[in-house]
């Protein structure tokens, strides 16, 4: 894997899709001893955009490399010096407009019937499990999806270099990598869970800039996603429905005037139309006014207690239960699991923890499974099962 | 599926810590007797993923993971240090009240600090550091027949863990058990508060009960964090509104009640395995705690010869952790979190470098103030009434 080819790249046809990435032919190791001449051992040259702004695999496969030398060899604040900020600037735009176009809920097609889909939990800046797992499960590729599930940033150590090399995946791979949007891509979580900090102690003075754009993607990341039309996915879960009233006022002309109210006692499940219809691009979800539905769908958990109720403990989104999650998947006529995860695939790895609620946050509502092996189920119900998965098995890193 | 049902009175035998080979790597304190535990990587799943291998081992991450950059320093540096403040007294005719949660936003945190009520709450919490300044713990101190009282409240506390085992379960945090004992703390608390409470202050049950109640932890999330701390020290303040702390027992607060507080709650999370509520991951002090950090770092200000880079010292962790809270905790955390220390605690590592304990005090309140006090997730949760006013 050479270091100079930063500024060669050349690019390859832009339906990238259609390229079949096999890691195995293409290979740059990950593994815990790296042989010499797969990591640079000076330092690497600084990243740079490609002109015509096109990535290809080589790139991602550099990058990669980069991150994890300087993840184990440079002081964080030496970190714009392999990835500088115009490179940041490019990254993000050019990732930013391809997200924002995608509707709040992706319909992810499976394209035949070898393909997988693999679903992937919380993150939360532990790059080295990112990169083991991209390692074990195998690449994006043509018959091999990525979906994933939101947190990447907070709490671990590499949130940065996490989040940016899944961007660059989705740039590179827009059809067959998705990133949904986590309840920790807010500025609310990411002010006090360490996300800002970590960016400023990377970016120093340009770190509010770095920041402010970090946030202006995460505005960006659809909410959910359904898989091969029947498995619904999204990082929180099931949202209400909002309904207006018109308040009872008589019908004379001057108080013709009609005011909105969102009905205040009765919660009742969303539709996928009033999903399709919500304002995503929120710096921080609402939990309060008439836009709830992209909280509920970040924020909510899984009960056994039956009905929708509000999520008192989070102060925002839902707890919900196994009856919801019956009437949701028969309604929309969905055959697999809502939420949290996906029936059909391969977790990365054996994990632990996380998409949301810890696999201990589960095991402490009566009836929710263990998590032994990085996933739940947590609902198991005529129409369907509702699963949790977890990909963050050192997390948090002091375990 | 259903949680395995009870175990009989926890085993007497000595057990050994074979895990199923299925978990995961978890904390290296056995959630059932809290001792140490070694544990083998998992090896692979049963379930039908074919493609599954075998996870890595633990693989170390020399670098540090965080530092912070000279201008954030100077940002910090030029913060000023939060100064004592006398708690004002109340006078009848009181009005005490059920007290309710005010804050949701950031303007809401705005409105909060610019307050008297939060000056004085952290004034108080300096003056408690101030009261501990240069002492072990077992010097001698002004033990009021309250302090008395409430260091035996959380003796029997203490005693119900041991009565109310915890569950055999088998995920990793979080034992049930912790609901049973809560629930008893709950059903007690005001029958407590009225053991010291002097007559014509019993009536403040209603308000100071909810603090006490929430000190301890989340009981359906069983969980625990700098919140649930923080609770505890408003619950203190509201005894030192009502005259019952006053400042010359100060220094018995922290060296006998906060001291056995904190015993109590390692206890608790040792063996129902709290989990930490909101960590900050590699970005925060500690998952669980603050104030031993604050307190702590006071006790060892002008100390002769132990310097903060002294906690990479095990003899000194060995030998004195006893006698100062800042060392005990770097020792609990040592014990329980794998990996350089460096790795899993870059926070508490970099503050090891700082030249003097005074410099590290200082420091702890300001983060005190900026990570706890500002922060919504964990202000969200505070509590307002007439004691402490919103």
């Amino acid at each position: 894997m050479s270091s100079d080819d930063s500024n060669n790249i050349s690019p390859i046809s832009r339906d990238a899709d259609a390229v079949a990435c096999s890691p195995s032919s293409t290979a740059v190791t990950y593994s815990d001893n790296p042989s010499p001449s797969s990591l640079p051992t000076v330092a690497p040259d600084p990243l740079s955009w490609p002109p015509d702004g096109k990535l290809c695999l080589e790139w991602i496969q550099h990058l990669m490399s980069v991150f994890e030398w300087s993840s184990r060899n440079l002081a964080p604040s030496a970190f714009p010096s392999v990835f500088p900020v115009p490179v940041f600037d490019a990254l993000v735009l050019t990732a930013s407009k391809i997200l924002h176009k995608e509707p709040n809920c992706l319909q992810i097609n499976i394209p035949d019937s070898d393909s997988t889909v693999v679903v992937v939990g919380d993150l939360h800046g532990q790059l080295h499990d990112l990169l083991f797992l991209l390692q074990d499960a195998g690449f994006p590729a043509q018959n091999r999806i990525f979906v994933f599930n939101g947190d990447y940033v907070d709490r671990g150590a590499w949130g940065l270099e996490t989040f940016l090399l899944l961007l660059a995946w989705k740039v590179f791979m827009p059809h067959r990598v998705f990133l949904l949007r986590g309840n920790h891509e807010s500025k609310y979580c990411t002010s006090t869970y360490g996300f800002e900090k970590e960016v400023l102690a990377k970016y120093g003075d340009k770190g509010k800039h770095v920041y402010r754009k970090c946030l202006g993607c995460f505005e960006g990341l659809p909410l959910a996603s359904i898989i091969a039309e029947r498995v619904y996915t999204a990082h929180g879960g099931l949202f209400r429905s909002i309904s207006v009233t018109p308040s009872k006022r008589s019908k004379g002309k001057k108080n013709r005037r009609i005011n909105l109210i969102p009905e205040a006692n009765a919660l009742c499940l969303g539709s996928l139309e009033e999903l399709s219809k919500a304002r995503r691009s929120v710096l921080d979800p609402p939990w309060e006014g008439l836009n709830l539905i992209p909280g509920d769908v970040l924020w909510s958990d899984p009960s056994m207690k039956p009905g929708l109720s509000p999520n008192k403990e989070r102060g925002i989104g839902l707890l919900w239960g196994p009856d919801c999650t019956e009437e949701f998947l028969k309604k929309f006529k969905l055959k697999g699991l809502p939420v949290k995860t996906c029936t059909v695939v391969a977790t990365c790895k054996c994990g632990d923890y996380k998409s949301h609620e810890g696999p201990d946050a589960r095991e402490k509502r009566p009836g929710l499974g263990g998590m032994d092996e990085g996933y739940t189920i947590d609902h198991d119900v005529e129409s369907g099962k509702l699963i949790t998965v977890f990909s963050a098995p050192d997390y948090p890193q002091f375990q | 599926m259903e949680p395995p049902p009870p175990q009989s009175p926890r085993d007497e035998h000595p057990h050994t810590h074979s895990h199923s080979s299925t978990s995961i790597p978890t904390t290296g304190t056995c959630c059932k007797c809290g001792g140490a535990t070694t544990h083998a990587p998992p090896s692979q799943s049963p379930t039908s993923w074919p493609d599954l291998s075998s996870p890595p081992a633990y693989r170390p991450i020399r670098a540090p993971a965080l530092n912070l950059p000279p201008n954030n320093t100077q940002a910090i540096i030029l913060t000023p240090v939060p100064q004592s403040q006398e708690v004002p007294t109340i006078t009848p005719p009181f009005h005490f009240q059920i007290p309710s949660k005010k804050i949701t936003s950031p303007d809401d945190i705005r409105k909060f600090h610019d307050s008297p009520t939060s000056k004085n709450f952290l004034g108080f919490i300096v003056a408690l550091s101030e009261s501990i300044r240069g002492r072990k713990i077992s010097d001698p101190c002004h033990e009021s027949a309250t302090v008395s009282n409430i260091v035996s409240i959380i003796e029997n506390l203490s005693l119900w863990v041991d009565q109310i085992p915890p569950v055999q379960q088998s995920s990793r945090y979080g034992n049930i058990s912790y609901r049973t004992w809560h629930e008893r703390l709950t059903e007690n608390a005001e029958s407590f508060m009225l053991q010291f409470l002097p007559e014509d202050l019993k009536p403040s049950t209603i308000e100071i009960v909810p603090y006490f109640t929430d000190s301890f932890g989340n009981s359906s999330r069983i969980d625990y964090g700098t919140g649930h701390e923080t609770n505890f020290a408003a619950w203190l303040y509201c005894l030192a509104r009502m005259g019952i702390i006053k400042e010359e027992d100060y220094q018995a607060v922290v060296a006998r009640v906060f001291v056995k507080y904190l015993d109590l709650m390692r206890k608790l999370q040792l063996v129902y395995c709290l989990e930490p509520a909101g960590s900050h991951g590699v970005w925060g002090l500690d998952d669980y705690h603050f104030f031993p950090f604050i307190f702590g770092s006071s006790q060892l200000i002008d100390h002769k010869y132990m310097k903060p880079k002294s906690i990479h010292n095990e003899d000194i962790l060995d030998n004195f952790s006893s006698e100062y809270m800042y060392l005990s905790c770097i020792g609990f955390i040592k014990k329980v979190k794998k990996g350089p220390f460096a790795e899993h605690s870059p926070l508490l590592d970099d503050i090891s470098a700082v030249p003097n304990w005074k410099k590290v005090n200082s420091g702890m309140l300001k983060m005190y103030k900026a990570e706890v006090l500002e922060k919504v997730p964990i202000m969200q949760h505070f509590l307002f009434g007439w004691l402490i006013k919103w």
